[in-house]
């Protein structure tokens, strides 16, 4: 009679009376399937003791710094009194033509500038205008709520619909490749990885703003976007295939170009 | 041949006060110093998030998670433990925090995989296990098991802790791991 499967787990982990481990040790002796379960178990307890540590990606540390300084400015600000515009508690102003609606609206147009200029900016570049976008959660005095509510979203959606049409042309790119041998796909892997550090950071902004349609679509582009950057730079008709499933699978350019086109309907120029 | 090495012992005061120097320049705000500390512990902390949360990008944001904390946090490191197990302590906080949640959100996964009795595996092997498999095969493990096993099997802790720490009874915490490992035999064929 074979012992049960969680007494030779038990067995493995040596935690068994002395008579049942004698038992059990004396089974394994001559029951090949039992010994190769016991082998199969004891096998995966070695190699996850064995698992070395990962090393994290380059971008973790930036994005970290990124988030530093925007806290040590927000701080020195605060301390300073420099941060006046974005303070939420009541200030005693002048009147003046630049009043908080303004501001909101001039910050909005760098934002938009610089997501457009998105291409050719550094990633920590992206980070730094990301948080300019939540900066503005905080109103400015006397501006409506309501309408640089509205301004943030429109420059989250002129970012994301920019986003969406340059990851839809990786994707594409790869979902109509085809070899017989091995295909070179270094660039889609690459401008995989340089669009994977921004997704992360429009996917977080449309989740703060209460985009949750156009997180979830970011979300699985992110998905689909790690499986590429984090793969081979050339892939065999077999590797091709699986990461063709993938993006088959979830229907994700389908979801895009929808998240896309209603984009383009909502972001009407800011004025 | 004279042993060149220092002693364990002398490795250990070294360290200690090596680390009792970072922390203090840290506190101090010297961003380099946060950022050797970062280099320092961050390989570990990262991989206890990836293999906590199953996923590589969540390990990501959840490391950035950390780190944020621990800089702000660092003002009140007085030194009562070892700045690695400070750290440590605060990033398992943090990854069972994240683990909760999630389960929240996701009710029942750890039903489905009661269901789908998969846990033969399907063929021989042909090739080693290799690292890359197992770290495969655990990020598709349920959320439980994957966090009982990842603190049993990989991080070393006994069930009495890991028991303490998801809040469930030290049978279930076996039990958890049990399968967790009959699953990843399963998935490793």
């Amino acid at each position: 009679m074979h012992p049960e499967e969680h007494q030779l787990n038990d067995y493995v982990d040596g935690v068994l009376d002395a008579r049942e481990q004698t038992d059990v040790a004396w089974h394994l002796e001559r029951c090949s399937e039992c010994a190769l379960f016991v082998a199969q178990l004891q096998c995966i307890v070695r190699d996850a003791r064995a698992l070395p540590p990962l090393q994290p990606p380059a971008a973790v540390w930036e994005r970290i710094r990124a988030e530093q300084s925007a806290e040590s400015d927000e701080q020195f600000a605060t301390k300073t009194g420099s941060g006046a515009f974005f303070d939420s508690a009541p200030q005693k102003k002048h009147p003046t033509p630049f009043s908080g609606a303004y501001w909101a609206l001039a910050t909005a147009a760098a934002v938009v500038l610089a997501f457009l200029a998105g291409r050719v900016i550094e990633q920590q570049h992206q980070r730094e205008a990301v948080a300019q976008i939540a900066a503005q959660t905080q109103a400015p005095e006397g501006s409506d709520v309501n309408s640089v509510s509205n301004m943030r979203e429109r420059v989250l959606l002129v970012a994301v619909g920019d986003h969406l049409e340059r990851s839809q042309m990786v994707l594409v790119e790869l979902a109509n490749a085809q070899t017989q041998g091995q295909l070179d796909i270094s660039a889609e892997r690459q401008a995989a990885d340089e669009l994977l550090a921004s997704n992360r950071l429009y996917r977080q902004t449309a989740l703060q703003l209460g985009q949750a349609n156009v997180a979830g679509v970011l979300d699985e582009l992110e998905r689909v976007l790690v499986e590429v950057a984090r793969g081979p730079s050339e892939v065999s008709m077999a590797q091709l295939a699986e990461i063709q499933q993938r993006i088959e699978a979830q229907g994700i350019l389908f979801k895009m170009k929808i998240v896309n086109a209603t984009i383009t309907g909502r972001k009407a120029p800011v004025s | 041949m004279p042993d060149l090495l220092p002693s364990k012992a002398v490795r250990v005061s070294r360290a200690l006060v090596e680390n009792d120097d970072l922390v203090a320049r840290c506190q101090a705000g010297d961003v380099d110093a946060f950022e050797e500390l970062y280099r320092l512990h961050s390989p570990r902390i990262y991989s206890l998030a990836c293999r906590m949360t199953g996923s590589p990008q969540e390990g990501e944001d959840l490391l950035q998670d950390i780190f944020l904390h621990v800089h702000r946090k660092l003002g009140s490191f007085r030194g009562d433990a070892a700045l690695g197990t400070w750290l440590y302590r605060l990033a398992m906080n943090q990854c069972l925090d994240f683990v909760r949640s999630r389960q929240a959100r996701m009710k029942g996964l750890t039903d489905t995989f009661e269901e789908d009795g998969s846990n033969e595996p399907a063929a021989p092997r042909e090739a080693p296990i290799t690292r890359l498999d197992l770290e495969r095969a655990v990020q598709r493990l349920p959320d439980g098991y994957r966090a009982a096993f990842v603190l049993h099997d990989v991080e070393g802790l006994d069930h009495k802790q890991i028991a303490g720490m998801l809040g469930i009874s030290e049978g279930t915490s076996r039990s958890q791991v049990f399968k967790a490992r009959l699953k990843l035999r399963a998935l490793l064929g």
